[in-house]
């Protein structure tokens, strides 16, 4: 697992950490100064980015190898396989957070935004970032070299029950953060993070049944 | 209203456990869940159930009889018994719709009547009193803030006649009603704020059977306009008057008070007075008993009201700001801000750009960034304080030293304002009152303007403790922190008979101003100000304008005319600007400049000690 994770680790620092830093830095820098630091333009640019690195990290392979082909070549268990690159999307999130958190600082400090709002939004962030990195995930394996239009289909449909359905709306993560920082909705917007980090969990464990199926298939 | 949790056990012959006896436990229990009348929160948490003293009992009311004056501070009274000794009453004032306003809490005081002010706003709709005991709730109340709400003068009877009472309530007719309200005078509030909506007060004299704190609540009305009039006075410190001791040898200043012959002698008290009359109501003889209910209670229309309150202050405050001009802030402001988002960007990309593939140089552009933020978090806190415009009374009441703070936020200054954009700011505004008790303010509201009262207690208690001097401070925006927007100190003093003001060697620039009508020229007639300015020495000149140290914002805050000062009885003002020698006061962790203070005096002459 750890081997996994190191291995995802170092391939991430080499190909996706600047992206990363730069794209952040420049979305939050246009939003941030372009609505004076005020936290709500802010925490729904974080979200974009979120959401963004996340699908990137969860579809993330060699230029010249499918994401199948890697993971398969891997002579470990899937489920050690799947925390592996897990552990790595979390502390490639951790980073991301760390770059962005200047300019949510200041927004806290000329705005008055509570610590506590500043933390669930946070708590957000890193939810919607693994529901998108497990959507990824799971299309990765399942399409070989296409970024996949299931994840796409199931971040659409993530994203986009929000309109359809009130007691969806709490799990997108637009409508979580707004709702943190407007302080409506009370318990709701955890609710709805807990119900994306179910979704996720579900992604991860199909991820790692359709690894083992996949093994199954070729060493039969 | 009251609400009652558990009940006297029977007598032990009595009880016989039969084989119903858990159903009819559980259906109990759960019959207090539904019913609201006692929550046990301990069944929930799984804390111990509290030792009680017996059983326990909580009641509550407000206003007078229940009658309320919207806009106005009214007294919540509550009572509990039989809640152990670490009970709590907390108070919870709620929006329509169950938003909370506001949360106060204090020991119960098992058996006691409590007293706590409550401001009654037009978005409050529900106050909740809740018995709490080790995070439990014992019993529960609620009480709607509206139902008996008058807008007009209400005026408080002890002891009258029924005729007496009808009769005051049609003193203002045909112009408007008033209320008159019996009440006895052992429960009038013992909190000066809660006086802010009585209009007048007309006894017949109980003799000293007030408290302590109850006569220094009364005087500290009676000292911002109010009018006590007590019948079947009693002499010295036998009756009301004595025992509030403000017998004045040069009482019966009729010309003054308007009173005819046979209608009692007033004795002035700071901008109030007290009508004494020995004799009994029924002893008169015509209408009204002859007399004119609106002379003797110096009943005016409800809105002219010329009392000096807490609410008077907030309306002068609430209409100053909401109408300044853009603070000069708000450029600074914003060049601050887009300055440190474009120096972290440009750090974020040369760590990018210089570091590789390395991750340590933008881990520490980040880290470095984040420290510099917070480094500078004073200086931007005190600039922006959240994007609004901040402006703050602090009313110190004479009669308990309780500082009641006003905060009125208006959104779109220093910066402008989106209102999809705003956010409920979770960071309240931290206030110290020299060093002795400090409270933080928190913003809660999306509109355009909000209110938030709260009430703190401090340990000192300003002038009043001089037995001839009553006093008050407050506070009244908005001057300037740091440059940016925040509040002005005023400050009240009500001396009697030819009292100096406090000293204020320590204060800086300060001026005079004698309220009155011309007497000749073309202006005879209106009502004009008279300035004066202290030179250096401790000399006064007189001068033929305000002052322009006074601002223009300031003196549309106590424009003589037609600002605070419209309709106060004050003949004149001290008014000054410098560092606050009367309040130690910080706000945001910041000390208050540019203080701007004023004094409403009774007397019509400049200051000849302490001031100069």
């Amino acid at each position: 697992m750890f081997a996994f994770m190191l291995e995802a680790l170092r391939d991430w620092r080499e190909r996706r950490m600047r992206p990363v830093a730069l794209r952040s830095a420049v979305a939050m820098a246009v939003v941030g100064g372009a609505t004076l630091a005020r936290p709500l333009p802010l925490a729904l640019c974080a979200v974009v980015v979120f959401i963004f690195h996340g699908w990137k990290e969860g579809s993330s392979r060699p230029p010249d190898m499918d994401a199948r082909s890697v993971i398969l070549a891997f002579p470990l268990r899937p489920r050690e396989i799947v925390a592996g690159k897990s552990l790595s999307a979390l502390a490639a999130w951790a980073f991301a957070a760390l770059v962005v958190s200047p300019p949510l600082a200041l927004a806290d400090i000329a705005w008055g935004l509570g610590a506590s709002a500043l933390a669930a939004c946070f708590l957000s962030w890193l939810v919607a970032y693994f529901a998108s990195f497990s959507a990824a995930f799971l299309s990765s394996l399942v399409f070989s070299k296409s970024d996949g239009l299931p994840g796409i289909l199931l971040l659409a449909l993530w994203l986009g029950s929000a309109f359809f359905s009130p007691a969806w709306a709490e799990s997108n993560p637009f409508v979580q953060v707004w709702n943190i920082l407007k302080a409506e909705g009370g318990a709701a917007p955890f609710l709805g993070m807990g119900a994306c980090v179910l979704v996720s969990a579900a992604l991860l464990s199909a991820t790692a049944w359709l690894f083992a199926f996949l093994r199954r298939g070729r060493d039969a | 209203m009251e609400a009652q949790s558990g009940s006297p056990p029977d007598p032990p012959s009595r009880r016989k456990p039969g084989p119903f006896a858990a159903i009819r436990v559980s259906i109990a229990l759960a019959w207090a869940v539904v019913s609201g009348s006692g929550i046990p929160a301990w069944a929930a948490t799984g804390a111990p159930l509290p030792e009680t003293r017996g059983p326990t009992r909580l009641e509550a009311s407000l206003g007078f009889d229940g009658v309320v004056v919207p806009d106005r501070w009214a007294p919540l009274w509550i009572r509990s018994e039989g809640a152990p000794e670490a009970a709590s009453i907390q108070v919870s004032r709620q929006a329509e719709g169950g938003r909370e306003l506001g949360r106060e809490a204090f020991p119960a005081g098992d058996g006691q009547r409590m007293e706590s002010p409550v401001f009654i706003a037009p978005e409050l709709d529900t106050i909740k009193v809740r018995l709490l005991s080790g995070g439990s709730i014992l019993a529960e109340l609620k009480l709607d803030a509206h139902s008996k709400a008058f807008p007009g003068n209400l005026v408080l009877v002890c002891g009258l006649s029924l005729e007496a009472r009808l009769a005051i309530s049609a003193a203002l007719m045909p112009v408007e009603p008033l209320r008159a309200v019996d009440t006895d005078p052992t429960a009038l509030p013992s909190n000066g704020l809660d006086y802010d909506g009585i209009g007048a007060i007309a006894v017949s004299d109980p003799g000293p059977l007030l408290s302590p704190a109850q006569r220094e609540a009364l005087l500290a009305w009676i000292a911002g306009g109010g009018r006590l009039a007590v019948f079947s006075a009693k002499a010295g410190r036998e009756g009301l008057v004595g025992s509030l001791g403000i017998e004045d040898p040069r009482e019966g200043r009729r010309g003054e008070t308007g009173l005819d012959e046979g209608e009692g002698k007033a004795i002035a008290f700071g901008l109030g007075a007290v009508v004494r009359d020995r004799r009994e109501l029924s002893d008169r003889s015509g209408p009204d008993g002859g007399i004119s209910w609106r002379r003797i209670l110096a009943l005016e229309p409800y809105v002219e009201s010329t009392r000096v309150g807490a609410s008077a202050l907030e309306r002068s405050a609430k209409d100053a700001t909401a109408e300044g001009k853009p603070d000069s802030v708000a450029g600074k402001a914003r060049l601050a801000l887009i300055a440190a988002m474009a120096a972290w960007l440009l750090a974020v990309l040369a760590a990018a750009l210089l570091g590789a593939s390395r991750a340590s140089p933008l881990v520490l552009a980040s880290i470095l960034s984040l420290g510099l933020t917070f480094a500078g978090a004073g200086t931007l806190d005190a600039a922006f304080m959240r994007g609004a415009s901040v402006s703050l009374i602090a009313l110190v009441m004479p009669d308990s030293g309780a500082v009641v703070v006003s905060t009125l936020v208006v959104r779109g200054r220093p910066l402008p304002a989106f209102e999809w954009m705003d956010i409920r700011a979770g960071r309240g505004l931290d206030i110290e009152y020299a060093g002795l008790e400090s409270g933080s303010f928190r913003f809660g509201s999306r509109r355009d303007d909000a209110w938030e009262h709260r009430t703190m207690r401090v340990g000192f208690s300003p002038a009043s403790a001089e037995e001839d001097d009553l006093s008050f401070a407050a506070l009244l925006g908005p001057s300037s922190l740091e440059g940016s927007t925040l509040p002005a100190l005023v400050r009240g003093s009500y001396p009697r008979g030819g009292d100096e003001p406090p000293d204020l060697e320590s204060a800086g620039p300060m001026a005079f101003a004698l309220r009155g009508e011309a007497s000749a020229g073309a202006g005879a007639g209106e009502l004009g100000v008279l300035w004066w300015e202290r030179l250096p020495g401790g000399e006064w000149k007189k001068i033929a304008a305000q002052p322009d140290w006074l601002g223009a914002e300031l003196s549309r805050i106590i424009d003589l005319r037609e600002g605070l000062a419209r309709g106060s009885k004050a003949r004149s003002f001290l008014i000054g600007k410098g560092a606050a020698p009367f309040l130690g006061l910080r706000v945001a962790g910041g000390p208050v400049r540019e203080i701007r203070w004023i004094l409403p005096l009774a007397g019509g002459r400049p200051p000849s000690r302490g001031g100069g």
